[in-house]
């Protein structure tokens, strides 16, 4: 166990000892050594449960907007009281966006900020255990150590070396966010990476002609199933009715018929190409300003769409355009609700 | 495709009644089979449901209010609430629906054979009921006692109400209608909520002395039962209305001796198959759509709850 | 459905290079198969039998879809003048085969025969599913997230299947299950007979395959179990992280959750048929707002109960083929087998 986890802990025990939070949002180990999950801590005495390593993948931060759309059940009284959260740097600009929207206000949530080096894609880490033999079925133990250029793999006792690039989140490899925007403690030392983003792959896609792009992007929706996996797991996609879901209505006792009725169907439920592009480009639409290229749709996505690729297109955009980054002030106000006299008109003819 | 439980025959509106106005307006719809081979074999019976389309808005599950005894129609009455519920009312007479059916349970009349009826019905509540009493009253001799208490919000709201009116004249059955309390600004107002209806004695409902030869009630469904104490003794009680209504109408049955076998309502639930596959009308192993919609409370103790 | 009941199983063999010449000759049918892009597996329409990718355990879809597709039009409604209105069905006269499906798969599909015929005959499914032959290839080298020994499966099982494949090196040992089957062997010389030698390397290939399934949950119980769990607070804890997304039901063998909604367009209305998922909260939401379900945790356990309580209720059997898919897939790693392992010992 590292300081950094023992700390967490310790940590997290306090707070609910001392009754300060309802629960602590972290992770533990997950269905299989190469799987951490995320885990809500209640009681104090099941803190130990709780881990950090490399392979600490999700972004938690959505979870904070789950309590406020749960109905109570009867009887039930809502607790008021704060949530503990572990995020990395990446996920604490999820958090920032969160409060700068005021979906969660600060004094709802108690933040442990985790600087973060990188974490682990396992289906890449299952690839290249398999290409060493080493099925997961087989596998009892698996530690993973970070030392700048490689990681360390040590499975069932026996090291192996792996570079970053071969087994790390793609998202991480120009990653300027490694240290917490926000928090109320700080886990471990500062981390310090790259400044710059890398938006080569999606220049590549830029670069394609038009008709290829639209091929490329077309076979990619066909392969969707309209899971809304990717929604979902979106930590800013937090709304109660959710513009795709044209039967999922808020519906009060006040709602009248025809307004039910007047319903605008704006997505079928069909799964064909034109819905399914629909879908993700109202999506993407919606992310605008908001998007913080966590990464999580296109890794909770389970028929492989690359929708960082989208994600990413979405940040370079506006960055060039407004000179806005999501989820760096708690202040800012959301790009699509601002306006700057020299904002650029040039994209609507 | 042969025998295709999804493909719903056409049928014809025949006739509109307006039962009630407003945001939540009901009205009846008298439909007939296109198709004269289906007029005849479509049978069906008291409490079952059929489902109705209304091309390019979609389906919804809809019980059968008239009565198999009565032959050659359908009756449905419909509540605007939603989508398809909203394009049936603005149908007009002559236009065409579509009718699958008959679905699910019915409630078991000829086991009832003999015994004493009693009907407790709230709102659109009535409209299950329905089918049931006049099937009863068609084949009278059958059965014991009849009784009805039906109650709604105000007299505008009270659905079927010629009909019920020309129920309260025959001596054969015991009507007790009701009209919900009138509120103020402070609340409720303890007064008639019309001209000869009687105020029920809120504290002790069972204490209400109607006036003579009146059988009409300002009060609540649930208290007008206990102010009209039908006998368990040999009867069943069928309550349908709004869950809070039967929640209390079956707890005061209970106070008069009422077994959880001897009373019966129907449960409703999102549906789209009407046939048992495509899941989301369960509760429990069971389906709403084709085990249900009529359940008794002994029934009822045995599911889960979740409805 | 299938006519296995009156079958005797027979045993033959076909050599790894003749199986491209098998499948071409099979020119009347629609062949599905695994194939691999990048890095995603699943059951597609194969032109060429080379790219068939039979090493894969499990495709990501279970091809559930063959039989009963994401999407499809039940009814095209035509409306004409005095509300005169015209109701076409499709035509469904498509000969598949589905070839590869893992047994685990042609267990689901099993599963869903049931459920699709039974007191009301879904015409749909029916005819798809008769118009279906499947073959079968046995696993060899199960998942990590594979549970199918303890759901009442096996890496070898026939359920459902008209033949079973087993890669037995440099043949596959065919065993033929149903007439169905059995045609499409007739029609070729390229099976020979199997021979007992063959028949023990098959027997040894299944042994070794059962021998790395080494978890058994005792899933048996759980229908039992079920009945008392209805209200404990376990449901609240273990559905926390869950996200309310439909992956593990839409990539799921055995589920089947259907939606039926209208698409207008000026005077034809399509009523399609979609799959839908109990994950969601749309799926049971009434038109008044009310939500029998409301919470993610109203909806997990009804996942969960459906497929260990009310399914065997109905049906006599789990409801669950234990292919792994929705602990695999899981964006947030609910496991589904700690759940069986949790509610067994409860």
């Amino acid at each position: 166990m590292s300081d950094i986890e023992g700390n967490i802990q310790a940590k997290a025990k306090k707070l609910l000892k001392d009754g300060t939070i309802k629960y602590f949002i972290g992770y533990e180990n997950g269905s299989d050594p190469l799987h951490t999950t995320p885990c809500f801590i209640k009681k104090a005495e099941d803190v130990d449960k709780i881990v950090w390593n490399p392979l600490c993948v999700n972004n938690l931060a959505g979870y904070l907007t789950h309590d406020k759309k749960r109905e109570l059940k009867k009887g039930e009284e809502e607790d008021k009281k704060p949530i503990g959260i572990l995020v990395k740097g990446c996920d604490s600009k999820s958090l920032v966006q969160l409060l700068s929207e005021h979906r969660i206000e600060k004094d709802e949530v108690i933040i442990f900020g985790v600087p973060c080096d990188g974490v682990i894609d396992p289906k890449k880490l299952e690839k290249v255990l398999k290409d060493k033999n080493l099925s997961v079925n087989t596998i009892d133990s698996l530690t993973i150590q970070h030392d700048g250029k490689n990681y360390t793999v040590k499975v069932n006792g026996k090291k192996y070396s792996f570079p970053k690039d071969k087994i790390e989140m793609s998202k991480c490899s120009d990653c300027t966010q490694p240290n917490p925007i926000i928090s109320d403690e700080t886990f471990g030392e500062k981390v310090k990476k790259s400044d710059k983003k890398d938006y080569k792959t999606v220049e590549e896609i830029e670069a394609l002609p038009l008709a290829k792009r639209w091929k490329f992007w077309s076979d990619q929706f066909a392969k969707c199933i309209r899971c809304s996996a990717c929604r979902n797991v979106c930590p800013v996609c937090y709304c109660k009715e959710c513009v795709v879901d044209s039967a999922d209505l808020v519906i009060t006792p006040q709602t009248t018929s025809s307004e039910k009725a007047n319903k605008m169907p704006w997505l079928e439920k069909n799964v064909d190409p034109a819905e399914n592009m629909f879908f993700h480009l109202t999506r993407m639409m919606h992310m605008a300003g908001r998007c913080i290229n966590c990464g999580e749709c296109e890794r909770a996505c389970p028929m492989n769409i690359p929708l960082s690729l989208l994600t990413k297109k979405l940040e370079k955009e506006v960055k060039e355009m407004f000179d806005y980054e999501a989820g760096i002030d708690v202040e800012a106000k959301p790009l699509l609700s601002i306006f700057e006299e020299d904002d650029p008109g040039d994209f609507i003819k | 495709m042969e025998n295709n439980p999804y493909k719903p025959e056409i049928a014809v509106i025949e006739k509109i009644r307006e039962e009630t106005t407003g945001p939540r307006a009901i009205k009846t719809f008298t439909v007939s089979f296109q198709d004269e081979k289906v007029k005849k074999s479509f049978t069906y019976k008291s409490g079952q449901t059929a489902m109705l389309s209304v091309f390019g808005k979609g389906e919804c599950m809809i019980c059968i209010t008239s009565t198999p005894t009565k032959k050659g129609f359908l009756e449905f009455s419909v509540m605007l609430q939603g989508k398809v519920t909203s394009a049936l009312h603005a149908l007009k007479v002559g236009d065409t629906i579509g009718v699958r059916g008959p679905y699910g349970n019915d409630f078991p009349l000829d086991k009832w054979k003999g015994k004493n009826l009693l009907f407790i019905g709230g709102g659109i509540g009535q409209a299950p009921l329905r089918s049931v009493y006049l099937n009863a009253l068609d084949n009278r001799k059958d059965y014991g006692d009849i009784t009805l208490i039906y109650g709604a919000r105000t007299l505008s709201d009270l659905a079927y109400k010629e009909e019920m009116f020309e129920l309260e004249k025959r001596d054969d059955v015991n009507v007790f209608l009701c009209l919900d309390w009138k509120f103020g600004k402070d609340g409720i107002i303890d007064e008639e909520a019309e001209e000869g209806w009687v105020t029920i004695n809120r504290k002790e409902p069972a204490k209400t002395k109607p006036r003579k030869g009146t059988s009409r009630f300002t009060g609540f469904v649930p208290e007008v039962v206990t102010a009209v104490k039908p006998s368990p003794e040999n009867a069943i009680a069928v309550s349908c209305g709004p869950p809070i209504m039967i929640k209390y109408a079956v707890a005061n049955l209970k106070t008069l001796g009422f077994k959880d076998d001897q009373i019966y309502t129907t449960l409703e639930m999102r549906m789209k198959c009407g046939i048992g596959k495509c899941g989301r009308c369960n509760i429990g192993s069971i389906y709403v759509c084709k085990d249900g919609p009529v359940f008794s409370m002994s029934q009822l103790e045995k599911i889960p709850k979740e409805y | 459905m299938t006519s296995s009941n009156s079958f005797k199983a027979e045993n033959f063999v076909i050599k790894k290079e003749d199986v491209a010449q098998f499948l071409k000759g099979l020119s009347d049918y629609t062949i599905y198969a695994p194939v691999q892009e990048e890095d995603t597996v699943l059951f597609k329409v194969i032109q060429n039998p080379d790219k068939i990718a039979l090493h894969i355990t499990n495709t990501v879809k279970s091809p559930k879809f063959v039989v009963l597709p994401q999407t499809e039009t039940m009814l095209k409604v035509t409306k004409g003048k005095e509300n005169s209105i015209k109701i076409d069905e499709p035509v469904l006269d498509e000969k598949n085969i589905l070839f590869g499906i893992r047994p685990c798969d042609a267990r689901g599909i099993a599963i869903l025969d049931k459920v699709f015929s039974g007191d009301y005959k879904d015409p749909y499914y029916v005819k798809r599913r008769a118009n279906t032959i499947m073959i079968g290839l046995a696993c060899t080298d199960p998942h990590r997230n594979c549970f199918c020994t303890s759901v009442g499966g096996a890496p070898d099982s026939t359920d459902g299947l008209d033949m079973l494949w087993t890669d037995i090196g440099d043949l596959y040992f065919v065993t033929v299950l149903t007439k169905k089957g059995m045609k499409l062997v007739k029609e070729t010389v390229i099976f020979s007979k199997a021979t007992s030698e063959n028949t023990r390397v098959m027997n040894k290939v299944h042994k070794t395959a059962h021998e790395k399934i080494t978890e058994k949950l005792n899933a048996d119980a759980l229908p039992k179990k079920l009945e008392n769990l209805f209200e404990d607070k376990y449901w609240d804890e273990v559905s926390m992280k869950c996200l309310g997304c439909g992956s593990c039901t839409y990539l799921c063998p055995t589920c089947y959750c259907f939606d039926i909604n209208d698409i207008e367009y000026r005077d034809k209305v399509k009523r399609v048929r979609t799959w839908d998922s109990c994950q969601f909260s749309s799926y049971t939401i009434h038109t008044s707002g009310h939500n029998p379900r409301p919470n993610k945790e109203n909806r997990m356990r009804n996942r969960v109960y459906h497929k260990y309580k009310y399914h065997h209720d109905n049906y006599n059997e789990l409801g669950c083929v234990g292919c792994g898919r929705c602990i695999t897939y899981c964006p947030v790693d609910m496991n589904l087998k700690a759940t069986i392992k949790e509610l067994a010992e409860k």
